[in-house]
């Protein structure tokens, strides 16, 4: 690739001589030379035709895409919504029947008893005490740009904290936006929402817990615990609000329990000591 | 000549006739490849028409021309450095100028005669 002109590619020798030189260090090939090029450009041709397949075949525009994701993720949110209708009034009708099973005494007061219990420590029922009430919001004003916009949104790992947090304090019942947090809770970013039990929720998240409504306050409010760990949030504007009261009410929890691979083996249940 | 045409004809029909489906990686080597082969080809068109052809020089500048662009190019993605787009230059301004003398060979014009345009393009 010295100079343009004398390029090996170009089938041209490095020093050509005269094209009339009778000693030429070229065999002449009369028209056999269109040979080898004919056979270049069949493999030429086989890229560009592969290439141009290759070009044909990829969507053209990516927002195309994302849109047809969108609707996927609507269609599929139509559903599931549906399903867990139909989830609760199931459940509703299992109630019934286990009432009505309950009043022929087929199934003994002690079973009903400890029926009711596992429900209860499921998060399958509504529970209702004193406890505390966490407001977390984003900022309000949108980040400059020398900004970043981390600390301008509450994240999921900011609620996992604060949910570990609570249940650290001895919470018995939390909940994230009215989805009651269960053995088999996520809680977790997906774009600009926040999936708890799969549902999709945006900001402000109100976090309620059940138990010693003073202790909770105190450990989130430890130093160095949660409430340092929002400082860079509410220093851009954001909010955290902790609200105490006697009475409140937290709803049970309303997805679904279903084991498809696991189950429970012989032996391995602990019996838990009865403190009701 | 007409040899040649069919050649790229028939080439491009089993390509897109071909069920393999080309990986989006490799499609960028394959389109600056393209181009150095392009090169390759009007310029052995060129050697032929001005009775200068050599196979061996033909052929090893076609192979090694397909795999300097695709090794360009690989080298420029590793390096964050659009490599490519210097054989692009390079390649398609020879392409132009190979199709010139070719043009100018089967018209008939002395091939020693150069235009003050050629001068112009090969000078810098």
């Amino acid at each position: 690739m010295k100079t343009p002109a004398s390029d090996p590619s170009g089938g041209v020798p490095p020093s050509p001589p005269a094209p009339s030189s009778p000693r030429r260090p070229t065999r002449s090939f009369g028209q056999t030379w269109q040979v080898p090029v004919a056979f270049a450009c069949v493999i030429l041709g086989i890229m560009g035709g592969i290439q141009f397949q290759a070009q044909s075949a990829r969507p053209p525009v990516q927002a195309d895409n994302t849109r047809q994701l969108l609707e996927l993720v609507r269609t599929l949110e139509g559903e599931r919504n549906k399903l867990s209708v139909e989830l609760t009034e199931t459940r509703n009708r299992m109630a019934k029947v286990e009432e009505a099973a309950g009043k022929r005494e087929s199934v003994s007061a002690q079973m009903q008893e400890q029926l009711e219990r596992s429900r209860i420590e499921a998060g399958l029922t509504g529970m209702r005490g004193p406890g505390i009430t966490v407001t977390l919001a984003d900022s309000g004003r949108s980040p400059r740009p020398e900004e970043d916009p981390y600390f301008f949104i509450v994240h999921d790992v900011d609620i996992q904290a604060l949910v570990n947090e609570l249940w650290a304090a001895g919470a018995e019942a939390v909940s994230v936006n009215n989805q009651r947090v269960v053995t088999r809770t996520s809680i977790r970013c997906v774009g600009p929402t926040v999936l708890v039990n799969g549902v999709r929720m945006a900001a402000p998240y109100t976090v309620k817990a059940i138990g010693p409504s003073s202790d909770l306050e105190a450990a989130l409010r430890m130093p160095g615990g949660f409430l340092d760990s929002m400082a860079q949030l509410i220093k851009q504007g954001g909010e955290v609000k902790m609200n105490r009261s006697q009475e409140l009410s937290i709803e049970p929890f309303d997805g679904s329990l279903i084991f498809r691979y696991g189950r429970p083996f012989e032996g391995g249940t602990k019996e838990q000591a009865s403190n009701s | 000549m007409l040899v040649i045409i069919l050649g790229m004809v028939l080439g491009v029909l089993i390509g897109i006739l071909v069920p393999y489906q080309l990986p989006t990686l490799t499609a960028k080597y394959v389109s600056v490849s393209f181009l150095a082969g392009l090169d390759s080809v009007l310029g052995g068109t060129r050697a032929g028409l001005e009775k200068k052809f050599n196979f061996a020089v033909f052929a090893s500048g076609f192979f090694s021309n397909l795999l300097l662009a695709a090794l360009l190019t690989w080298i420029g993605d590793r390096l964050g450095v659009e490599i490519y787009q210097a054989a692009i230059v390079t390649f398609g301004m020879r392409i132009f100028q190979n199709l010139g003398y070719i043009r100018r060979d089967l018209l008939g014009q002395p091939p020693g005669e150069r235009s003050p345009l050629e001068d112009l393009v090969s000078s810098r």
